[in-house]
């Protein structure tokens, strides 16, 4: 792939507005909550799309249509059945909580609600994971310019890592989701161009329905079993492992997208964030994997497209890369780029700001440095923001070194993160749950899932300890672990509850079901209120699914 | 607080202005002006973006 000057001239233009944008903003970044936590003054419709933005990282819009090219429309599960509903859940129920508590952050909300040790556990895991996820994303971004432009690895992730630096370094959070929203525009009008030429040249979705099998245009249709469909899942899996655990896992807990809702200009907003977002993630599917689909099925058509191979089998990584190789002319190749490098440096952004952060807040002010001026933080949370980046460059290095780094983080995200929803659920919805029930939970269910890796084999990974069950595919064995971590999560946090001492309630309000105020907005017109927004997304979820069966 | 709306605004148009004065360029698996229809919508947008903003003022 070449690019022209014009290519060029677009990315330029670019890196000249985000770095503009982290410019302006950096006037008024006065405090460290300013800079951390963007005072909780960003208007709604900023911080929803920051909310999505956030999550649509390089390997996301990659990953997906790579997927999309490998499983057919079966991927937009983890868009209609593994994110909306978590996200109405989080914006309807659990926001209350969140914002209304003054939390600055997800692992002090557990210190206020459960303990101190329950904090550092969770903020401790989620700065580690924020920080080898950005270097992750970084080296499969070096990657794809060195295969796809001929750039140097070096060259690609320190260009990026720089920008992202100087606006996020200026500007903090505001910067941050401020540029969020400028890349969720680019991402979407970069790559819908790409879907339409894509499914036209196909012949229409009739066209794409002729050259492919059934089961790669339907959702539900094949899920009865898991030898009927290439994901090797079966509902039940698909439902209890993806759409509750690990997609609420994610959705209701992680501080990466939390953190922007929580920085909404009121209640009403922050709960809104959620449920705003869930529109456009829903239209998502069209953009990002229907052109996987196209291009497996142009590849049948013998029309001078076809994808990759690698090995034995096809490199379906490479699915957007080139498709936009033959469907955007120079012009249209640099915004199609640019939007690549804007997914990238959203998530990387997003993950930084997070990091930084908690490490301000629940690490540095919580245990090395506990009463300092406000200006000592700011300048602390400067330095995490240039040391995140430095050490996500140094996790770039890593992966590159060592090439399963990336599997066995994803093992490790699954295991910490599946049980956290149980213990957010509890914590949020039973005031009988104590400090120790949830810490307990929590180890017990990362040792869960890491026992559950170790008893079962799919596609030959697993079964270090011995193996007792083979799974069809890593999909399959990822979702029942998380199942299984969730389930000993819950299990063992009501069990030590019910053993140890809860916390008094007058130190509950406003951060249980039950002793909580919940916010109720009766005058507000129905476009403004968050329930009857989640209920039409609900129906528009269901009109969805029912077409695509 | 800047209104994000101004430099959206103004980088869509520009990107698509780029787009649209070149609307010959051809790429190797469609005939379409695919410059046209991918900086029409673009400049469409940002204008939208930047009366928005105007319309605050």
């Amino acid at each position: 792939m070449t690019l022209g000057s014009v290519d060029y001239a677009i990315l330029a233009l670019y890196f000249a507005f985000v770095l503009g944008i982290g410019f302006l903003i950096r006037r008024r970044v006065q405090s460290s909550e300013d800079f951390l936590t963007s005072h909780r003054s960003v208007p709604v419709w900023i911080t929803s799309l920051a909310f999505l933005a956030a999550n649509l990282g390089a390997q996301e819009v990659v990953g997906m249509c790579a997927s999309g090219a490998k499983y057919g429309l079966m991927t937009a599960h983890f868009y209609w059945l593994g994110a909306v509903p978590a996200m109405l859940f989080v914006g309807v129920f659990m926001m209350p909580f969140y914002y209304g508590s003054r939390a600055r952050s997800v692992p002090e909300y557990l210190k206020l609600r459960f303990d101190e040790k329950t904090r550092v556990l969770n903020a401790a895991t989620f700065a580690v994971m924020t920080l080898f996820s950005s270097g992750v994303s970084m080296y499969a971004l070096g990657k794809l310019f060195q295969l796809v432009l001929g750039w140097e690895f070096t060259n690609s992730i320190l260009l990026s890592a720089a920008i992202v630096l100087i606006y996020t370094f200026l500007g903090g959070l505001t910067s941050a989701i401020y540029n969020e929203v400028l890349q969720f525009f680019l991402i979407v009008l970069g790559f819908s161009p790409l879907a339409i030429l894509a499914v036209i040249k196909c012949g229409g979705w009739s066209g794409m329905a002729a050259r492919l099998p059934a089961v790669m245009l339907e959702t539900w249709r094949y899920t009865g079993s898991s030898s009927q469909n290439p994901m090797g899942v079966e509902v039940f899996g698909l439902v209890a492992g993806l759409g509750f655990v690990l997609s609420f896992g994610y959705w209701c807990t992680d501080f990466l997208v939390i953190q922007r809702a929580m920085a909404a200009n009121s209640m009403s907003a922050a709960r809104r964030t959620p449920v705003l977002a869930a529109f456009p993630k829903m239209v998502m599917p069209f953009i990002v994997i229907v052109p996987g689909i196209a291009a497996l099925a142009l590849s049948h058509m013998g029309v001078g497209y076809s994808l990759p191979s690698k090995g034995d089998g096809l490199d379906y990584d490479q699915a957007l890369t080139t498709l936009m190789a033959k469907f955007y002319p120079s012009g249209m190749l640099g915004v199609g780029l640019t939007a690549l490098m804007a997914s990238f440096m959203s998530g990387m952004a997003g993950n930084v700001t997070a990091f930084n952060t908690v490490f301000t807040y629940d690490l540095y002010q919580g245990h090395i440095r506990k009463n300092a001026p406000d200006r000592h933080y700011l300048w602390v949370g400067r330095a995490a923001t240039v040391g995140g980046i430095a050490l996500s460059i140094a996790a770039a290095y890593l992966a590159q070194r060592y090439n399963n780094i990336m599997d066995v983080l994803q093992l490790v995200f699954s295991f910490v993160n599946a049980p956290l929803f149980a213990t957010f659920l509890l914590g949020m919805f039973w005031k009988r749950t104590t400090g120790h029930g949830a810490f307990t939970g929590l180890l017990c269910g990362t040792a869960a899932a890491a026992a559950t890796h170790g008893l079962t084999i799919a596609e030959g990974k697993g079964g270090w300890i011995t193996s007792v069950h083979t799974f069809p595919s890593t999909m399959a064995q990822n979702f029942w672990i998380a199942i299984f971590a969730w389930s000993a999560c819950f299990t063992v946090t009501i069990a030590v509850s019910l053993l140890t001492a809860p916390k008094p309630e007058g130190e509950l309000h406003g951060l249980v079901y039950g002793l909580t105020d919940l916010p109720r907005d009766p005058e507000e017109p129905w476009y403004r209120r968050p329930a009857p927004l989640a209920l039409v997304v609900c129906v528009v979820l269901v009109i969805l699914n029912v077409i695509f069966w | 607080m800047i209104d994000l709306r101004t430099p959206i605004g103004v980088f869509f148009v520009m990107v698509g202005l780029a787009l649209v004065a070149m609307p010959f360029e051809r790429a190797p698996l469609t005939s379409s002006m695919v410059n046209l229809y991918g900086g029409l919508p673009m400049l469409l947008f940002g204008g939208v973006m930047l009366w928005l903003a105007w319309r605050r003022r």
